[in-house]
């Protein structure tokens, strides 16, 4: 599972690439647009002597300034530009998508108006939490999201992945964790009604093996073990 | 005059003969389905549909009477219809469907 | 004495804004009425600003911000944005193409009537119990469901929505006519400035992006107040909403921007003292970018988790057309280059504008990646890209164009200092406010409190920003308004410009030119008179072979009805009429049925004097029409039926959506077959009379073709008689279908049902409403060679009812 590169490296990465593209085409083409607007300034100022040279004469309407090769030549380099940004990115896409590995920790997430329940399945029986949830550090995490009511989308700043919760269908989102403990919030990203402001939840990531200690060691004492270790951060 | 008469008598044959073949293809339409014989009956009425259709808008609404702009636009809306109806249906066919216990 | 002599000089003005119909009246009525609600929903955005520039302010909470968030959206886009691009086109396109006015001038009225009314009934919702609409203004199902949201603010939200469909429809049927057919002689399709063309292409997005919105806020209407539950049930639900909205929403996003670019267009061309650079390329480009807008909705459902190939698609799609737009970008950039820029204040605006568009753009691209859109979808990241393009681009660009065309509107030139200070605060304005927000880029939207730190400053700056952009609108009103009244006094062409506009007076006389302009194959642009060009042909006085003398003097359009008698109240009536009828539906029953009575009342009034041929115009015959016909009925109709097909292209959407959708498998079983509920027999007799109906009608228009007068009215008689029969038989249908329990709560089949039945069978009853009026006129003897095509046009829109129903029968009575 370490080889597993984490969502949000893959995320950081491809944001890099779009930025650097990015900067490169639209900061070469401000950069020509600010040397046009001042090396082709006219000496002659606007309003006033247009007002007094109004034009009266010929009326006459003119079609168009004939393009030029170059027109053709950055035409062609901005469609291999992009070319190359959709064809690289297909393969991060997908990595997205799919979970990685058939070892990931399931944990299943349902939105309501307003927060979130969180269930994890421990020896056949099922642990719930609501507004928190804790998470085993550097570990594959595979959230089943659904919402019971209306249209929600679950996600963290920290994972750099949502998914939107849909009454009626059942979502995966899969991320790693960060590899050392941490405490950060969940959001919900789509207006969900008047309390869609207070739709968050602790995510709480613990040391691996305290976590799976506590998991293996049966439904009740992992509960009364994420109980106590939420208590601690409220 | 004449020339008028004979294609006013041309064009009522006409509209009567489009008229027998649409509702003869509405009602063999009807035993194919009721009858059990079409392998994918969704896909084989839209045909007939489409087709019944395309009759209809060339003689009708003389649509073979217009410009290439007018017949553009008209197949165009049939062509973004047909987008949105393959983009809704392709994109929910492997969603998973589940509701949550309580 | 004095006392009356004020009312009657106030009735008199009111009664002229009231029944005026002129192209540039209306325009002028869009861009006041919409700067009104630009100042509506800017208050709001200044108020949740107020509320944001703290963590956890009370200023503004819950409910109340969420009305403020919702309306300011749905007010900014569809109530503001548009129409305001609608009023510029209203007034210079005409001037630009040489027409005398748009094709329709009494329908132009009614859009604008109506689209005044549908945004009261929105902004109405304030003063009902439970606030307005509140609910984001994409609207997502099922939050607007009446068990998550009763307030009847929605109700009101999606009735304004469905009322402005109604209206756009109409404007774009008419904008569409005009430019095909009333084309000056000798503008061709390559002299058309880019503002026209731009507003051609905003025309071709609104035919096809609203009718989905139209469809969806009637369901949503038909979700809260009946058991329909296709929104609300998750076998529909949030997913069909989000493509039928996403499928209008998107290319809204370019309706918007489109009328914008091409005012900059004309802007950048005209200070840089040379024609548009590559201007085949341009329009391309924004033909390109017309056809892609229809194929991206998707990725603003990235994160739905539905099928990753489908998305994959429009993915690509979205990357692809930042091409045109950049195209777009050069190609401005390449007629600076160059040319000898003059800085006047439209042209400063436009520059700023490209710089925002640039940034913006740019921007919007990591969002069309699946990957990315992982993290930005639903942050400030999103917020501050489209503001970029809607506030930095679409408001500057259109302001620029109301600067640059304020001349020949007012007759009066703006003050160059107030529109620098402008300027100045504008930047100033949209910068400090929206560039902070991409700093802020994964804070949530719509939140009205938030908890990290890191978030407080760009808020603040934000909020600054708003008030310094606030404050410059003020300059801007200030400026506007002064400078109409007082400002001196400007000169037929005072850019040295060379487009149609330019060359009439500032502001234009009623009939827009003194004589028929034409353009002649070398570009220069000469008025003759009317007798002349009907005597030569236009194509000799393009081509210049008569004799001068012919030329000289110009004279005044002799076009038979003055601009004097096209003064109506009719569609002011027919406006007010289905405001009441609207508003009925949402509050209460009496309005209802007063709206109702009234309105056929109105109706009834407007088509009597069309019986009599009292607006009768038609069209000159020396237009340039290529490549369309020569007649506009027609055309109109075509246009219409283009929009028809997309209305219940969504209806039968939802139809497959529905029956695709493994959810609703799991929730209602799998769909019954059609011939296991419906009378298979009922429904094929039915489809017979309909089909008949429509022969009968088209036997009736050879006739009346041939002048066989009584052959005529027995086809046109049977055409309605097997209409009528058809919807008794309906009715007799549906109470069948009732009694056997296979009501509305049956199933989402059976609501589906009623549905597109329904809304068929009004189109049906429409109809019928037409072939009596074409009966009428039959009986008054007044349809002759000249307006037979009004006959013909009923016979189009009976092809697109009859093609409806070969969908609707096989598809819910057989399969």
């Amino acid at each position: 599972m370490n080889d597993i590169i984490p969502t949000y490296d893959v995320w950081w990465s491809l944001f890099k690439l779009f930025t650097t593209v990015g900067l490169v085409i639209a900061g070469g083409v401000t950069l020509f647009y600010i040397y046009t607007l001042f090396r082709y300034k006219s000496d002659t100022t606007p309003e006033d002597v247009s007002l007094r040279e109004a034009a009266t004469g010929i009326r006459r309407i003119l079609i168009e300034t004939k393009p030029r090769g170059v027109t053709r030549v950055i035409l062609l380099l901005t469609g291999v530009v992009v070319f190359t940004l959709i064809v690289t990115t297909i393969d991060e896409t997908i990595y997205l998508e799919y979970t990685p590995t058939e070892d990931a920790f399931p944990v299943w997430v349902t939105g309501f108006q307003f927060g979130w329940e969180f269930e994890y399945e421990v020896d056949g029986e099922t642990v719930k939490t609501v507004g928190y949830v804790v998470l085993p550090a550097d570990t594959v995490i595979e959230f089943k999201v659904t919402s019971r009511d209306v249209f929600h989308t679950f996600g963290a700043a920290e994972f750099k992945v949502k998914v939107d919760a849909i009454p009626g269908i059942l979502n995966t989102m899969w991320t790693k964790t960060p590899p050392e403990p941490s405490v950060f919030t969940a959001y919900c990203y789509e207006l969900c009604g008047v309390g869609h402001s207070f739709m968050t939840a602790k995510v709480i990531v613990v040391d691996k093996d305290e976590f799976f200690q506590a998991y293996n060691a049966g439904p009740e004492k992992f509960k009364a073990y994420i109980e106590e270790v939420a208590a601690k951060y409220r | 005059m004449k020339a008028e008469i004979a294609l006013n008598t041309r064009n009522v044959v006409l509209y009567v003969g489009v008229w027998v073949v649409l509702v003869v293809s509405a009602i063999l339409e009807t035993i194919v389905i009721l009858e059990g014989i079409a392998v994918n009956p969704l896909a084989f009425v839209t045909s007939v549909a489409i087709f019944q259709a395309a009759l209809i808008a060339l003689f009708f609404q003389h649509l073979r009477e217009e410009g290439f702009a007018i017949k553009g636009m008209t197949i165009s809306g049939g062509a973004l219809v047909a987008v949105l109806i393959l983009a809704a249906v392709t994109s929910v066919l492997t969603c998973t469907p589940y509701f949550p216990a309580g | 004495m004095v006392n009356t002599q004020f009312l009657r000089g106030f009735g008199r003005w009111l009664l002229h804004w009231l029944t005026t119909t002129n192209h540039k009246d209306i325009g002028l009525l869009y861009l006041v009425t919409s700067t009104g609600f630009l100042i509506v929903a800017g208050i709001l955005a200044l108020l949740f600003r107020i509320q944001l520039a703290r963590p956890e302010d009370q200023f503004l909470v819950g409910n109340e911000y969420y009305q403020a968030v919702t309306v300011h959206g749905l007010i900014m886009l569809l109530w503001f944005a548009s129409p305001f691009a609608l009023g510029l086109a209203n007034y210079i396109v005409p001037l630009q193409i040489g027409a005398r006015d748009l094709a329709f001038p009494r329908l132009n009225a009614l859009s604008y009537w109506l689209y005044l009314l549908s945004g009261i009934l929105l902004i109405m919702g304030f003063f009902t119990e439970g606030g307005a609409v509140n609910v984001g203004w994409t609207l997502y199902a099922p939050l607007t469901s009446k068990e998550f949201t009763p307030s009847v603010g929605v109700d009101l939200a999606a009735l304004a929505i469905f009322l402005l469909s109604v209206s756009i429809t109409v404007g774009t049927i008419n904008f569409l006519v005009t430019v095909a057919a009333m084309r000056a002689p000798g503008m061709s399709w390559m002299r058309l400035p880019m503002f026209t063309w731009s507003i051609v292409f905003t025309m071709i997005l609104m035919l096809w992006a609203f009718p989905p919105l139209m469809v969806g806020a009637a369901l949503l209407w038909l979700d809260r107040n009946t058991s329909i539950e296709v929104l609300s049930n998750p076998a529909g639900g949030a997913l069909l909403w989000d493509h039928l909205f996403w499928f209008f929403g998107h290319p809204e996003v370019y309706i918007l921007l489109f009328p914008a670019l091409g005012a900059i267009a004309d802007i950048v061309a005209t200070f840089s003292g040379r024609p548009i650079y590559a201007k085949k390329y341009i329009i391309t480009a924004f033909l390109i970018a017309t056809a892609l807008s229809y194929l991206v909705w998707m990725h603003h459902m990235f994160v739905t988790g539905t099928n990753l190939y489908t998305r994959l698609f429009f993915s690509i799609t979205t990357i692809f057309i930042s091409i045109p737009f950049e195209m777009a970008t050069m190609s401005l950039i390449f007629t600076m280059y160059k040319g000898t820029i003059r800085f006047t204040v439209p042209m400063i605006l436009a520059a700023a504008a490209i710089f925002h568009f640039i940034l913006g753009g740019a921007t919007g691209v990591y969002l069309g990646s699946i990957a990315i859109d992982k993290n930005l979808r639903g942050t400030y990241w999103v917020v501050a890209h489209f503001h970029y393009i809607l506030v930095g681009t679409m408001l500057l660009g259109l302001m620029a164009g109301l600067y640059y065309w304020f001349p020949k509107i007012t007759g009066r030139m703006y003050n160059r200092r107030l529109g620098i200070l402008h300027i100045i605060l504008a930047v100033i304005g949209v910068n400090l406010t929206f560039f902070p927000q991409f700093i802020a880029y994964e804070m949530p939207r719509r939140y009205f409190t938030y908890d990290n730190p890191a978030w407080l400053l760009p808020n603040e700056l934000s909020t600054i920003g708003a008030y310094i952009f606030g404050l410059s609108f003020i300059v801007f009103l200030v400026n506007m308004i002064w400078s109409a009244i007082r400002g001196p006094k400007a000169p037929e062409n005072p850019w040295g410009a060379w487009t149609l506009e330019w060359f009439t007076k500032s502001p234009p006389p009623p009939e827009n030119f003194e004589g028929v302009p034409v353009v002649k194959n070398d570009g220069t642009v000469v008025f003759v008179s009317e007798e002349v060009v009907e005597k030569y042909g236009a194509e000799k006085v393009v081509s210049g072979e008569i004799p001068a003398t012919a030329l000289r003097g110009g004279g005044h359009a002799s076009n038979g009805n003055g601009h004097k008698h096209h003064y109506t109240i009719d569609p002011f009536l027919v406006a007010i009429a289905s405001f009441i009828l609207l508003a009925g539906l949402a509050l209460n029953k009496v309005l209802l049925v007063v709206g109702a009575a009234f309105l056929v009342f109105t109706l009834i009034r407007w088509a009597a004097k069309d019986v009599y041929n009292k607006f009768f115009e038609p069209l000159p015959p020396y237009h340039e029409t290529w490549p369309f016909s020569r007649d506009k009925i027609r055309t109109a109709l075509w246009v219409l039926v283009a929009s028809e097909v997309m209305v219940f292209g969504s209806i039968f959407s939802a139809y497959f959506f529905i029956r695709f959708n493994p959810v609703g498998k799991v929730l209602t079983e799998a769909w019954p077959p059609g011939y296991l509920i419906h009378d298979v027999g009922v429904g094929l007799i039915n489809t017979v009379v309909l089909f008949t109906g429509t022969l009968l009608y088209s036997l009736g228009y050879i006739a009346l073709r041939a002048g066989l007068r009584n052959a005529a009215i027995a086809g046109f008689i049977g055409a309605v008689f097997f209409n009528v029969l058809f919807l008794v038989i309906k009715y007799f249908e549906w109470g069948e279908l009732f009694a056997q329990g296979y009501g509305l709560d049956h199933s989402l089949a059976m609501q589906l049902y009623y549905i597109t039945t329904g809304a068929h069978g009004l189109h049906v009853f429409m109809g019928v409403l037409m072939t009596l009026y074409i009966l009428a006129k039959v009986f008054a003897n007044t349809i002759n060679e000249r307006n037979m095509n009004e006959a013909l046009a009923v016979g189009i829109y009976w092809g697109i009812v009859e093609i409806v129903w070969a969908f609707v029968f096989p598809l819910f009575y057989l399969v």
